[in-house]
């Protein structure tokens, strides 16, 4: 009965913080001492809500703010806020969601350039890895390519953009205006201590990638990869791929033996 | 559960909030205080700098984790993840004391990212320390719980803050982080002597004091550590110090950070004062 009260006033004060609802319920409960009137009380807690939440969203997506104003991107972290609550302990994850938010509620090209944010949020505080040595293929022969094993660094993301927010994040939001353009595709991964990486990546890497992120095993993605491109083709883009994935630091691991390709020290 | 203030801790007096713009300073060991207490929801990171600052800092100093997202007062089950991660920090950087809120901060699944009030009643003790105590089970030690500023105390409360934080401090057998500045704030906002909040706590249930500063809004004080540390919470850690003895101090700030000497002088201050009520 106890623990059912006071979940009844946490909803209560849940909601008055999200909407402003049961403030004269809660209100009404409030301790009178001095000349603050309780909803004076009540509203430092409604007030520090929002201004909370959209520090974070501005913390973690500077750029963005810059592109949108402050006072736009305010409105747009309270819309946020409301529309996909907190669900994690720390306010690093609250906006996990925000590009796809601003993908649909405002712009595609908003939401690449806070899509590009959160993975550069990711390469500085993801897993750690080590990447392979980039002449690794070197060690196997070609019947040992169908059972290689594959291990994308875990802080590689690749996007799809229908904007040029990839030079907008680049030039941190100075001087370059965002704007729509053709579909391109960006790899953003892990540099050296810790700085995000942007490269942009031709349809081949990206597929080839993507496969290979869902089925680590090379003769699965062979599959998969020869749905969509011609099967004769598909080794040659998956030799190039890999090769300038190496190159980059892309992968963590190749290993013939899958328990190894998932040991964390390779 | 018997009270076992790390000996450690005890010795270690002045602290110091560990925040990103510390960070350089503090991975080459170059500020001068005895421990270091950080946000722990912070470095629960799977990787990347976050915790590779943490490595260094921990190589130079004793740590302290401060949690704030605990929800030892919510109403929904404790989170088993949260604690399996705070679990894992603790094993990697064997913090000197690890601490969280009276408060609650998650209803329904939904994080609200802040110190929410809890109505001082009865039943409410029971049920946070019941809490508490699973806290301290799935931890395997004592936990420190800190005093809020608060800005609302609601009627169904039978009874002062401190009568409740003692109470709950009790029957959870957890140890208190005393936060000074927060007395002064919640005693100005809800018309109490800090005085008598600070007679109320037992001085064996007190391991740690914080620090800070805070703003004035219309009619209420706000704790918004965004000022050096006042001398209304000067004067209590004054009293605080002659009643609790050497407890240590951690000096908070969280806005408008200022260089790192001006914090040191604060630190500094607090072993001046200390030093001075002892003798």
């Amino acid at each position: 009965m106890s623990s059912a009260r006071l979940s009844q006033f946490q909803t209560q004060f849940r909601e008055f913080l999200y909407r402003g609802h049961h403030e004269e319920v809660l209100a009404g409960q409030v301790r009178s001492v001095g000349c603050t009137s309780a909803n004076d009380r009540l509203d430092v807690y409604r007030n520090a809500y929002f201004i909370r939440l959209e520090a974070a969203l501005a913390h973690d997506f500077p750029v963005t703010e810059k592109i949108l104003g402050k006072k736009n991107f305010a409105r747009c972290a309270g819309d946020y806020a409301l529309a996909s609550p907190s669900s994690a302990p720390s306010l690093r994850e609250f906006g996990h969601q925000f590009a796809d938010w601003l993908h649909v509620e405002k712009s595609v090209m908003l939401g690449d350039l806070a899509a590009i944010e959160w993975a550069a949020l990711n390469v500085f505080d993801g897993p750690d890895a080590n990447a392979a040595d980039p002449h690794r293929l070197q060690v196997f022969t070609p019947e040992d390519w169908p059972s290689l094993q594959i291990r994308l660094m875990p802080t590689l993301t690749l996007l799809a953009l229908g904007s040029n927010a990839d030079r907008v994040w680049l030039a941190k939001g100075e001087h370059v205006e965002l704007d729509a353009s053709p579909v391109h595709n960006i790899a953003l991964w892990r540099g050296e201590r810790y700085r995000p990486m942007l490269a942009e990546v031709d349809s081949d890497n990206y597929a080839v990638i993507s496969v290979i992120a869902r089925e680590p095993e090379l003769a699965v993605a062979s599959e998969r990869l020869a749905e969509e491109f011609d099967s004769a083709t598909v080794p040659q883009r998956i030799a190039a791929t890999l090769h300038r994935a190496l190159a980059h630091g892309w992968i963590a691991s190749i290993e013939k033996d899958k328990s190894l390709a998932d040991d964390p020290r390779y | 559960m018997s009270i076992a203030i790390n000996k450690e801790i005890v010795v270690a007096e002045i602290g110091l909030g560990l925040r990103p713009p510390m960070y350089a300073d503090a991975r080459r060991g170059e500020i001068r205080v005895d421990w270091l207490e950080l946000i722990t929801e912070n470095f629960m990171v799977p990787g990347g700098q976050p915790l590779a600052v943490l490595d260094d800092v921990r190589s130079h100093y004793a740590v302290a984790f401060h949690g704030v997202s605990m929800n030892l007062g919510g109403t929904d089950p404790l989170d088993k993840n949260y604690l399996k991660a705070l679990n894992a920090l603790i094993d990697r950087f064997e913090p000197l004391s690890v601490s969280d809120h009276l408060c609650w901060t998650r209803h329904g699944g939904h994080h609200l990212h802040d110190l929410l009030p809890l109505p001082y009643a009865e039943d409410v003790i029971a049920h946070v320390a019941d809490r508490i105590a699973q806290v301290q089970d799935a931890l395997g030690r004592q936990i420190l719980i800190e005093n809020l500023s608060s800005y609302a105390e609601f009627d169904w409360s039978g009874m002062t803050e401190w009568e409740f934080l003692v109470a709950v401090a009790e029957r959870a057998d957890c140890l208190l982080l005393l936060d000074l500045n927060n007395i002064v704030v919640s005693a100005h906002n809800h018309g109490f002597d800090p005085m008598t909040y600070l007679n109320a706590i037992p001085a064996e249930r007190v391991a740690q004091h914080h620090l800070a500063g805070h703003s004035t809004h219309k009619t209420l004080k706000i704790d918004t550590h965004d000022h050096p540390v006042s001398k209304d919470v000067w004067q209590l850690y004054d009293a605080a110090r002659a009643r609790f003895g050497p407890v240590p101090v951690c000096i908070e700030r969280d806005d408008h950070i200022p260089p790192l000497a001006e914090l040191l002088e604060e630190v500094d201050h607090v072993r001046r004062r200390s030093v001075a009520i002892a003798s």
